[in-house]
């Protein structure tokens, strides 16, 4: 029975978006159902989280928080929809960094400013991307996947999941600051994990969500993750940055606002958001995707998405991959 | 006999966890609402799958699961409704049912055809859960030995194969390949991130999509021309005997759909394969054994039976990757791993060992949701068959619509329903030259796969041609794709065969 009082009360909670749930917000703020653009498609990583986001979040307000996809243009369309919506609270964007650091700086014409266009609400968490390799390699650390890969001379292939892609980013990071080269595979989807498994490619490194079943299995050996210290998420995996001191390729996730947005609001919202980041429901379903929950200040998201641009337009230019 | 005993075990306790009142209503709510989005032209499972996410946030892993499969599966079935009665795909899984079924409903027996896409649905959807429940991680494995010199094999033998698919000049339908790989062209280059014909235009980066393209070419085009035609019927299609398929029907289209079904699940499996690939796949199969091919495209039974039972086999199939090695083989699949992380299950290959209460459960879900789609479909056939004797003036305003919403819905994004506009425009025009929609869709799946996987072989190769031949899969089915060409292409072994079977 208490299941289906769960079920009705679930259907109760997705359909009504009711609007006397919204009393006593005050300000008037908000009265009607609000969307949370996401500039990716369903089912992709980011979109699962922003779907947890949106709907405690959305509890949280009291309103119904709609998550609406936009993919496309390596998620230039997505955010350019954001910027462009009206500053009014009723619309949020999703942010990570390929569509807010990468994608506006690899087209011909810069689409949007990242710093100038939207408003920063909050980072909502940090997922580690993990280091595999085909388990015949025989490979266990950073530094034996990096002799070998010295040794054989560019023979030993990197997949990624795309051309500018976070995993094709924080490859070549590795190879720049490891000072080895590997030939890039690119993949378009999901193809990178499996590749390394059958052993068509021999290593990448990937959002830790898609490889962690294969890794726990022993079908892909993982040497380590890309945080810049060990994370409570992966606690017997080294990182990155043990073994290359300097190495830091961390994929954020936040909440941002169009510019304009009216002060009191985005207020409003950075304290729900922090408030829906503290409930244990979010927690729990933030450790089953592998991502770590960090909130910060509007100032500190600004800061830190500054710092990743900076970062990522120096890859960026040493890969070549800027049209100009 | 151990090996028996342990499958019985594992399908009993699965019975008992997908027997349960909740997760029959779970099941039964999935296959409803999946029957509702295939029949709707355009609305697609991931958008509903997506969108019902955060529903399962409050259910067992288990029946979330079986409710969110239950909408993929369901999506299937009512697909192919809306492709057989309007010529109008309601998934791109529905696209080759457009060809035969819709022939079919045109001389009267829409009924016959709706029966056999569901009941060969039912088949291939049994077969297939029975193959998940024994073979599961052992096909999963399979799917690991192929890579990207294997894919453009198949991928070439599927190109070649694609020519049967016309019932018309062999030029023509050369040509739409070609056409159709052009379009898929369109978008950012995988290998370079270069932009190729997107004239700066941001929705064109990621190409032109399937979906628009498919219902422009065919549902759009076939309005337009039934429009030139005045016809003064009051109906597409007319009842002219009973509901049931006959005798002979059935004779034809048993053998069609265990074929299918077999394709389906094969090709299922492989990462990318998903139920588009596979229902074509499976026409051009039947075409080619048929012994009389003229009768694809007027209405062969086999031509609805195959692909059907190919696309829901296919659509099952994509479970056995997901759940046992946890790689999703397409977005659908990607947003059911999401919604088991999210209750902290990981799929992979233990998930059998320490959820075998969820991956039995889910075994015997599938089972029961095909059973109850056919029981609810079976009635509805009179509805369907009855909604479309509406006159004109009502059906095609409500369809164009119907397909407006649907298109929009696939990005929200106003680019897609505008390129479904271009394509019935670009289908009438093809369709008075006489040339057939269905192998530049084909074109357009396989084209890009097709140059993502050749130029991925040649990088990993160091640009060796030879890799293509040096794997036995590869190797074996590009010897294929050159027999069938050497046997399509030459008029003499043509007119020879045709001189010894009279």
């Amino acid at each position: 029975m208490r299941k289906t009082d769960l079920v009705l009360g679930a259907v109760v909670l997705c359909m009504a978006a009711s609007p006397t749930l919204a009393q006593g917000s005050g300000a008037g703020w908000p009265v009607k159902p609000m969307r949370l653009v996401m500039p990716n498609a369903p089912g992709t990583g980011t979109d699962t989280l922003g779907r947890i986001v949106a709907q405690y979040l959305g509890e949280e307000l009291g309103q119904q928080l709609v998550v609406d996809n936009r993919a496309g243009a390596g998620g230039v369309l997505g955010m350019n929809i954001g910027r462009n919506a009206a500053p009014d609270g009723y619309t949020l964007i999703y942010s990570s960094p390929p569509a807010l650091t990468v994608a506006p700086f690899v087209q011909k014409q810069q689409p949007f400013d990242p710093m100038k266009d939207f408003a920063y609400i909050s980072t909502i968490g940090i997922t580690p991307n993990v280091l595999i390799v085909n388990a015949s390699l025989g490979v266990k650390s950073v530094v034996d996947l990096i002799e070998l890969a010295r040794a054989k001379k560019g023979a030993l292939n990197m997949s990624s999941s795309g051309n500018g892609s976070q995993s094709h980013l924080a490859g070549a990071l590795l190879q720049n600051i490891g000072r080895f080269e590997s030939l890039h595979v690119p993949f378009k989807g999901g193809g990178a994990v499996p590749s390394v498994m059958s052993g068509e490619s021999h290593w990448s490194i990937n959002p830790a969500p898609s490889s962690l079943g294969l890794i726990r299995a022993g079908k892909v050996v993982a040497l380590a993750h890309t945080l810049p210290r060990r994370t409570p998420l992966l606690p017997d995996m080294p990182s990155i940055a043990e073994s290359i001191p300097k190495y830091n390729y961390s994929a954020w996730n936040g909440i941002i606002a169009p510019a304009k947005t009216p002060q009191p609001i985005l207020d409003r919202l950075h304290k729900a958001l922090v408030a829906t980041m503290a409930r244990a429901e979010v927690k729990a379903a933030f450790a089953a995707q592998a991502t770590e929950i960090v909130v910060s200040t509007p100032a500190e998201f600004r800061a830190l998405v500054q710092e990743t641009i900076a970062s990522n337009i120096k890859l960026v230019k040493a890969l070549g991959l800027q049209v100009d | 006999m151990d090996l028996l005993t342990a499958l019985l075990g594992n399908l009993a306790q699965g019975f008992g966890v997908a027997m349960t009142p909740v997760n029959l209503g779970l099941c039964l709510v999935g296959c409803l609402l999946g029957t509702l989005v295939g029949v709707l032209p355009g609305i697609g499972p991931t958008a509903t799958i997506a969108m019902l996410m955060p529903i399962t946030f409050y259910l067992e892993p288990t029946g979330a699961l079986i409710m969110l499969a239950g909408v993929f599966y369901g999506s299937q079935y009512g697909g192919s409704t809306t492709a057989i009665l309007v010529n109008l795909p309601g998934e791109s899984s529905s696209v080759v049912t457009c060809l035969d079924g819709h022939a079919m409903a045109r001389q009267g027996r829409a009924g016959a055809a709706l029966a056999i896409a569901a009941l060969a649905s039912l088949f291939a959807g049994t077969v297939t859960t029975l193959a998940i429940a024994i073979g599961g991680p052992a096909i999963a494995s399979v799917a690991l030995l192929f890579q990207s010199p294997d894919y453009v094999a198949v991928m070439v033998l599927g190109l070649v194969a694609a020519i049967v698919l016309a019932h018309g000049s062999l030029v023509k339908a050369m040509a739409m390949i070609v056409l159709g790989v052009f379009v898929g062209l369109i978008g950012t280059d995988v290998t370079t991130g270069e932009q190729r014909f997107t004239f700066g235009i941001d929705d064109l980066f990621d190409g032109v999509g399937f979906v628009p393209v498919a219902m422009g070419l065919f549902g759009l085009s076939e309005i337009m021309l039934n429009l030139e035609a005045r016809a003064q019927n009051g109906g597409l299609a007319r009842l002219r005997d009973r509901l049931w398929p006959s005798r002979e029907d059935f004779r034809r289209a048993t053998p069609a759909t265990v074929r299918g079904t077999l394709l389906g699940i094969a090709m299922g499996i492989l990462p990318g394969g998903g139920s588009t690939i596979p229902s074509f796949a499976s026409y051009s199969l039947e075409k080619k054994l048929a012994r009389d091919p003229s009768r694809f495209g007027q209405g062969a039974v086999e031509g609805v039976a195959g692909p059907e039972a190919a696309n829901n086999a296919g659509a099952q199939a994509g479970f056995i990757p997901m759940l046992a090695l946890g790689i999703p083989p397409n977005a659908i699949m990607a947003l059911l791993v999401g919604a088991l992380m999210i209750h902290g299950i990981q799929p992979g290959p233990q998930i059998i060992a320490r959820q075998p209460e969820l991956f039995w459960g889910l075994v015997v879900s599938m089972w029961i949701g095909n059973l109850m789609l056919v029981v609810l479909n079976l009635p509805l056939i009179g509805l369907w068959v009855r909604l479309i004797q509406m006159p004109y003036r009502y059906l095609f305003p409500a369809i164009i619509v119907f397909c407006c919403i649907g298109v929009y819905s696939l990005r929200n994004s106003m680019m897609e329903v505008v390129f479904m506009a271009m394509a019935g425009v670009a289908g009438y025009v093809l369709r008075k030259l006489g040339c057939e929609p269905a192998p530049l869709l084909l074109g357009l799946i396989l084209g890009p796969m097709l140059e993502e996987n050749f130029r991925r072989s040649l990088a990993v190769s160091g640009g060796d041609y030879m890799i293509f031949l040096q794997r036995p899969i590869s190797a074996t089915l590009l010897a294929a794709a050159v027999l069938l060409l050497v046997f399509v292409l030459l008029p003499g072994v043509r007119r020879q065969r045709e001189l010894l079977r009279e």
